[in-house]
């Protein structure tokens, strides 16, 4: 694949729930190597797109191509290990399990110890490595799911309001994390609140509001954008 | 028109059947709906209240309607008690512990039952001939249940629909947080709704007793039954548990006609798992589920 | 090299290899001896004792292997041991295979069982699994005596099958129970172990996490139902006869399950101990209770559920009177 080429192509995806329209005509694609925000009021539908890109849900029309293939329909560990994973907006890792324990499960292949061991290193909690994960503090558990979702060496990393709920020097260790994972290959979907942080680190942002995408672009557009603005303050 | 006439029959009695059965299903799915309990023990009510009715009738010779009130209310304080201890214990929160609790209890309550009572048969014997009213000829004690179980089903419609209490239950079913917050005793109406499920559970039994034969270990009869009725409406949904509860009526009565007893017995097992296996919530979604 | 008792020693590390203290093996190796030789040593009542008591240890153990490690709470386990049952006695009786093959037998077509209900049964989760089984052990108890069956099962009159002697009974229990203790002890450290584990914890977070939950739960689930059918084609040569009400009681879905959850959900010895405490409490309780003994259990489950709701094992880990270890 060249480089710039789609990784993920979201095309027509509709959702519904009961009477309820979760996403309608969302459509847009992210690049390899692009960090890409996406952003919109509650209620939006970003995480149930979250949900539908990982396969825990089936969308009722669309499709979602990854990598030029269509992974509707997938379960989700069939997606994940293809090469695209995600972290959750509450923190879900697994408490009853030590640290080491909760990067060696989505673990494949050779030298898993040792994989884990330098994923310790680049975030931080070597010191850890034995301590039950329900120990670690909430930050320490956000990085642990980022290094969880690593192991798993995605090529596309979605990650769920990765700074929500930390104090400032955190989201920043997560960020600079997030670059430095950038520079070495991968891309990343990121929904945010924080709209500094989303202005500020993503090359290219999606606004969806009540299900549907109304704005894609640069951040300096995107700030100027009317429709937006009145997504996000009314009219 | 035999071939008409057999099956009225057999769907008329089944719909005798389901009116009986709903009064336990309904139960079940109410004490989940709003005590978030699965009630193993469920089955126990409707032994206690068969054996309230049997002894009423053996010892003081007070038939089985005249006895309802009693066994239902003796039935409610019981079931309010376990249901006021179930719902204060910090242990049992989740859906396993009051399951494994209510299934210790059931296992204490039948074996003691068993102890007291010898496990032998019995059956009261009033109203016991037979009359027919339109497709149906039956025991006269059959006809006598289907109208005062439909009678308390109503009862229990309107106190649901009208009553405070009946208010306070559909709240805290839809949204226990926002009931306490509206200043409703969430654990006292648990308590008193758990109660409710286990007299109307009592009262089939009363029934059950007048009708067919009851026996220390009846409850897991029961039980079963009463499972799979409310797995076709989905646990916590009551109109699904009524809907529940007159189809498997229907298809007991049909079935022993057309396979023999004993596999007519193996129907409720065979519908629990056929359906929750294509439907994992019933084939009527409730809002309490999982 | 062994280890202080306080030190937190988790699969991970056992991964990477480290010697079981010493004062535990030890321990092992003499109960391991005696067992074997028990049946030369002690008197047949005493032999009997035993077998039940590791036949109940097996049962436990062979449910937590599954319930336990996954949170899949199944409570229609008695359909395994049943099942073990007659296939084992109808092939030992019909297909006039040997005794020993037949316990095999047992296992296998439980595990055959298993494997047919195990997808469509595995994708319900929760409170519904727990009463779909149910509803397959009932359903199994009944059809079990049915007319339909009859022609194999013999209905309602039973099986009356004679078929090896106490000692082989014993030694044959004593290797089942050996081998699910170990199965179980293997499960714990390992991958697989993990992942089962991870779907008790959380099984969408496991399935994101690139775990093939279906797949890791049908292994357990068959696996459980292999142990429990052999563990059940053993029993019915110790008992001589069997028919449907006695083969398929619900006692035998919750016994094992007070003895594990007694011991520890989870836990690789929690069902060990349980097993060992609950066979100790159910001859007491019998000999002094009388056909009371089945009150007893249920007061004894609600008490555990109450009180002990963890089990055994995890309270001493919390008093840090055991060490914090997934291997035990």
């Amino acid at each position: 694949m060249q480089n710039g080429a789609p990784i993920l192509e979201i095309c027509d995806v509709y959702k519904r729930f009961g009477g309820i329209e979760a996403l309608a005509d969302c459509s847009f694609s992210v690049a390899e190597r692009e960090i890409v925000g996406l952003i919109g009021p509650n209620g939006s539908g970003k995480t149930t797109l979250f949900n539908l890109l990982v396969g825990y849900m089936a969308p009722d029309a669309g499709r979602i191509m990854f990598r030029g293939e269509d992974i509707v329909g997938l379960r989700p560990y069939q997606i994940a290990r293809k090469g695209m994973a995600r972290t959750f907006q509450i923190t879900r890792i697994f408490p009853q399990m030590t640290v080491m324990e909760n990067l060696l499960l989505p673990a494949r292949g050779a030298n898993v110890g040792e994989k884990a061991s330098e994923l310790l290193e680049l975030v931080g909690l070597s010191a850890f490595a034995h301590e039950y994960a329900n120990d670690l503090s909430f930050g320490q558990q956000r990085l642990l799911s980022i290094a969880q979702v690593l192991m798993l060496e995605p090529s596309l990393v979605l990650l769920d309001e990765p700074a929500a709920g930390v104090n400032p020097a955190m989201q920043h260790k997560i960020i600079d994390l997030v670059h430095r994972l950038n520079r070495e290959g991968r891309t990343f979907l990121i929904v945010e609140h924080n709209m500094d942080l989303v202005m500020n680190n993503c090359r290219r942002i999606v606004v969806l509001n009540m299900g549907r995408k109304i704005a894609e672009g640069a951040p300096a557009d995107i700030r100027r954008d009317p429709e937006v603005q009145r997504a996000y303050f009314g009219s | 028109m035999d071939f008409l006439t057999t099956y009225g029959e057999l769907i008329a009695f089944g719909i005798i059947l389901g009116t009986m059965y709903a009064l336990v299903a309904i139960g079940l799915s109410l004490i989940f709906g709003v005590c978030g309990i699965v009630n193993v023990a469920h089955g126990e009510f409707v032994m206690l209240g068969a054996f309230t009715a049997y002894g009423a009738w053996s010892f003081l010779g007070i038939n089985p309607l005249l006895t309802l009130p009693i066994s239902m209310a003796v039935l409610f304080a019981i079931g309010m008690v376990i249901g006021h201890f179930l719902v204060r214990s910090v242990a049992l929160r989740g859906l396993m512990p009051p399951m494994m609790l209510t299934f210790g209890l059931s296992l204490a309550t039948w074996n003691t039952a068993e102890v007291l009572f010898t496990p032998t048969f019995r059956s009261i014997d009033y109203l016991g001939e037979p009359i027919t009213i339109g497709f149906v000829t039956a025991s006269a004690s059959y006809f006598a249940a289907f109208v005062v179980g439909l009678g308390l089903l109503v009862i229990f419609f309107l106190v649901l629909k009208f009553t405070a209490f009946g208010k306070a239950i559909r709240a805290i079913a839809q949204n226990r947080d926002l009931a306490q917050a509206c200043g409703i005793n969430v654990k006292r109406i648990e308590a008193m709704t758990f109660g409710l499920g286990a007299a109307l559970a009592g009262a089939c039994g009363t029934m059950v007793a007048m009708v067919w034969t009851i026996y220390p270990q009846m409850g897991l009869t029961y039980l079963s039954k009463a499972f799979a009725m409310v797995v076709i409406g989905g646990l916590g949904s009551l109109p699904g548990a009524f809907l529940g509860a007159y189809i498997f009526g229907v298809a007991e009565s049909v079935g022993t006609h057309v396979m023999t007893t004993r596999m007519a017995q193996v129907l409720p097992f065979a519908l629990i798992v056929l359906i929750l296996a294509v439907r994992r919530r019933g084939l009527v979604g409730a809002a309490g589920d999982e | 090299m062994s280890e202080p008792h306080n030190v937190r020693v988790p699969v991970s590390a056992r991964i990477m290899g480290r010697a079981v203290p010493a004062s535990g093996a030890a321990l092992l190796l003499i109960y391991a001896v005696l067992a074997l030789v028990a049946p030369l040593i002690f008197h047949a009542s005493w032999i009997s004792l035993l077998y039940l008591t590791l036949y109940f240890i097996s049962l436990a153990a062979a449910w937590n292997f599954f319930s336990g490690f996954s949170g899949y709470i199944n409570f229609g386990y008695v359909a395994f041991i049943g099942i073990g049952m007659y296939a084992g006695v109808i092939a030992y009786v019909d297909l006039k295979i040997s005794v020993i093959a037949s316990f095999i037998f047992g296992g296998f077509v439980s595990a055959l069982f298993a494997a047919l209900i195990g997808y469509p049964i595995l994708r319900i989760r929760g409170a519904y699994f727990s009463i779909a089984m149910l509803a397959i052990a009932e359903g199994a108890r009944v059809l079990a005596g049915t007319e339909y069956l009859e022609p194999f099962t013999r209905g309602g009159s039973g099986i009356a099958v004679l078929a090896g002697d106490l000692v082989l009974q014993y030694y044959a229990m004593l290797a089942l129970t050996a081998a699910v203790v170990a199965s179980s002890m293997l499960m714990a450290r390992s991958r697989f172990g993990l992942s089962l584990i991870a779907v008790r914890e959380d099984e969408a977070a496991a399935d994101g996490m690139g775990v093939n939950t279906t797949i890791v739960k049908l292994t357990a689930f068959i696996i459980s139902a292999f142990f429990a059918g052999t563990a059940g084609a053993i029993h019915a040569t110790f008992l001589h006869y069997i028919e449907p009400f006695a083969a398929f009681d619900i006692k035998y879905t919750m016994l094992p399950i007070i003895m594990a959850i007694f011991g520890g959900l989870g836990t690789v010895v929690g069902p060990v101990i349980g097993g060992l405490f609950l066979e100790l409490v159910s001859d007491y309780a019998w000999l002094h209770f009388g056909r009371m003994n089945v009150t007893l259990f249920g007061l004894v489950l609600m008490g555990l559920v109450l009180w002990m709701p963890d089990g055994v094992i995890v309270r001493l880990k919390e008093l840090g009177l055991l060490p914090k270890s997934r291997m035990i």
